[in-house]
């Protein structure tokens, strides 16, 4: 009778794995298929990138009858909006994308940091006030931000970067996080060492959240670098290369060259392929414990 | 005065008074002078947010400059948008729009969370799946949509293809409202679930292996472990990622300007942020001011009912 039982029991686990399994490959095939649907566009993205111009007007499969490897070399001298290069505009890309990381992550850092581990009037507010203010975006606000950004001469301006920094935004409510769930008995041995308050923030405290710190600043950095609509608004005189890349498609639209416009639009992607290239182990294990809620 | 800087984790227990604080006596004084130099990035953020928003408010109960000689305060800018959606213009379309792609980022939400289930369970490809889901998010909008745009479009390749299988030509999908729509959709859903997938599956690899080999152990099937112990234990993410979605209803938007631009509002493809934008773009400031006032005051009550319901159906599991 047991012995009944144990083969039935048995039976039942074997035919769960089985169900398991299949389920398994049935949804590893649909992610197959999903890839499939995402990548095919990319593929033929690169290969009219590489046709000639005559080729992509009288075809509508692209080949690789001719590698014209040269639209990417025509990419940097072809392409301008409102009079600037592709150099310029890369130039343009680096300060808004790298400064607004930059600035915006120390002030983040250093806000959530002592927030999280030092008592002082007004810390529940600062805490406070980035909880609120993320949950309840106030809508609308360019206008008023342009005038701001007017008044204090940050307008089509590198100095942008520096007037609309971002410090008690989501960097600082998941750095908050980071830093409240660190002992703070490695900081007390430092003091006793005789370390000072900013030896023991850089060298004790900040290496130990580098990892959620420089996975968010990798995807701010992506975001940055494909924003149009800022740029557009805000420095309309110094176009990036999304914005100025989008300003070119009435050129494009109107001439037919698509080819080097895909090269241009390819290589504007390289710098987030590169970053993800080096970060990629600490992009790929983001973890952030707890919620926003209580 | 000086005790009251202190490490905010330190526990209440007798300690040599020089240990009170986390730090030496001598450095106490120290520690207010680093809050405060800590500090000025935020105190600035702060202020510039009153500023901003004061500034925006004052901007939509007036029809010109506050503070300038064009200033005139009234009601102009709300009586326009109760008018405008009346008569069925171009905010209405707009709040239409918005609504059908905050739908598709909740159905997007749920997908993703699915996603990072199976890619948890490590099925078959799971290391290169986990790579290749991101890339998409890697790709700046203007190629992905200028890509697609010409795929789709008339006499383009997915045009041809289909003309072929089916006999049908179908019109310029950008040149009408309704297929307009239809494939930012698309567009949209196919789009990936950015980083949020990679946080989901981060969460779920917190949670204790003991409790998974059990519920093995137990017979448990893959459906039961995920609604009895992956769902509970990874709530709390999930919902905070459900209420950021929530927060954010009335300013989901897609990439409207690379797709239609400046016909937009003539196509009626425009969602209430690019609507702000185009009118920010142009000039105007006070009726999309008045426009953020009142959707801004229309999110709060939506957030706090979804915040209680999640809250509600909170399991409350630490771990």
């Amino acid at each position: 009778m047991e012995q009944n039982q144990v083969a039935l029991m048995r039976g039942h686990k074997r035919r769960k794995h089985i169900a398991a399994s299949t389920i398994s490959i049935v949804i590893s095939v649909l992610f197959a298929l999903y890839l499939v649907i995402i990548f095919v566009p990319y593929v033929y993205g690169i290969m009219v990138s590489l046709e000639s111009d005559y080729e992509y007007q009288n075809t509508i499969f692209p080949a690789f009858r001719s590698f014209e490897i040269q639209n990417y070399a025509r990419a940097w001298t072809d392409l301008s909006a409102r009079g600037t290069s592709v150099l310029a505009m890369l130039g343009n890309s680096l300060w808004y994308a790298v400064g607004s990381v930059l600035i915006n992550f120390t002030a983040s850092t250093m806000g959530a940091y002592v927030c999280a581990k030092y008592r002082f009037p007004g810390r529940r507010f600062i805490h406070g006030f980035a909880v609120v203010a993320m949950m309840i975006p106030i809508i609308g606000a360019q206008a008023s931000q342009l005038q701001f950004l007017k008044a204090l001469g940050g307008y089509d301006s590198p100095f942008y970067i520096v007037v609309m920094l971002s410090a008690v935004g989501g960097t600082f409510i998941i750095l908050y996080a980071s830093f409240s769930s660190i002992d703070w008995s490695y900081a007390e041995a430092a003091f006793v060492d005789g370390a000072g308050h900013w030896r023991v923030f850089f060298q004790v405290m900040l290496p130990q959240v580098i990892s959620p710190l420089s996975a968010l600043a990798l995807s701010d950095f992506i975001a940055c670098w494909a924003n149009t609509d800022t740029p557009l608004i805000f420095f309309p005189d110094l176009p990036t290369l999304a914005s100025g890349l989008y300003s070119y498609q009435k050129v494009v639209e109107t001439y037919n060259n698509y080819p080097v416009y895909y090269a241009g639009l390819f290589m504007c992607m390289l710098p987030t392929i590169v970053l993800f290239t080096i970060f990629h182990d600490k992009m790929m294990d983001i973890q952030i414990g707890g919620g926003l809620k209580g | 005065m000086a005790s009251q800087v202190r490490p905010s984790n330190s526990r209440i227990r007798r300690r040599p008074s020089h240990e009170k604080s986390g730090f030496p006596k001598a450095m106490r004084k120290g520690a207010y002078v680093f809050c405060a130099i800590m500090c000025i990035p935020a105190i600035y953020d702060i202020i510039r947010y009153f500023i901003v928003n004061s500034y925006s408010v004052m901007l939509a109960f007036n029809d010109g400059m506050p503070g300038t000689a064009t200033s005139h305060w009234s009601l102009n800018q709300f009586q326009r948008f109760f008018t405008d959606l009346a008569n069925n213009g171009e905010i209405t379309v707009a709040l239409l729009n918005t609504l059908r792609y905050f739908l598709i980022g909740i159905i997007q939400l749920f997908i993703c969370y699915f996603v990072a289930y199976f890619l948890y369970k490590k099925i078959p490809g799971y290391k290169v799946y986990r790579y290749l889901l991101f890339l998409p998010s890697l790709v700046p909008p203007i190629i992905s949509v200028t890509i697609y745009k010409n795929l789709i479009q008339e006499m383009g390749p997915f045009w041809t293809l289909w003309k072929n299988m089916t006999g049908v030509e179908y019109p310029n999908p950008f040149s009408y409202s309704t297929s307009a729509n239809w494939a930012i959709a698309i567009y949209l859903f196919l789009t990936g679930c950015g980083t949020t997938y990679l946080i989901f599956i981060g969460s779920m690899n917190r949670i204790p292996q003991d409790i998974i080999d059990a519920s093995k152990l137990d017979g448990c099937s893959l459906w039961r472990e995920f609604w009895s112990i992956i769902v509970p234990m990874t709530w709390s993410t999930f919902s905070t990622f459900l209420l950021m979605d929530v927060a954010l209803i009335f300013t989901a938007s897609g990439p409207i300007l690379y797709f239609t631009g400046d016909q937009s509002i003539s196509l009626g493809t425009q969602t209430l942020g690019y609507w702000i934008f185009q009118q920010v773009w142009d000039g105007y400031t006070n009726y999309p001011a008045a426009i953020g006032v009142i959707f801004t005051l229309c999110g709060i009550p939506i957030l706090i009912v979804t915040r209680l319901i999640i809250n509600k159906i909170d399991s409350g599991v630490t771990y």
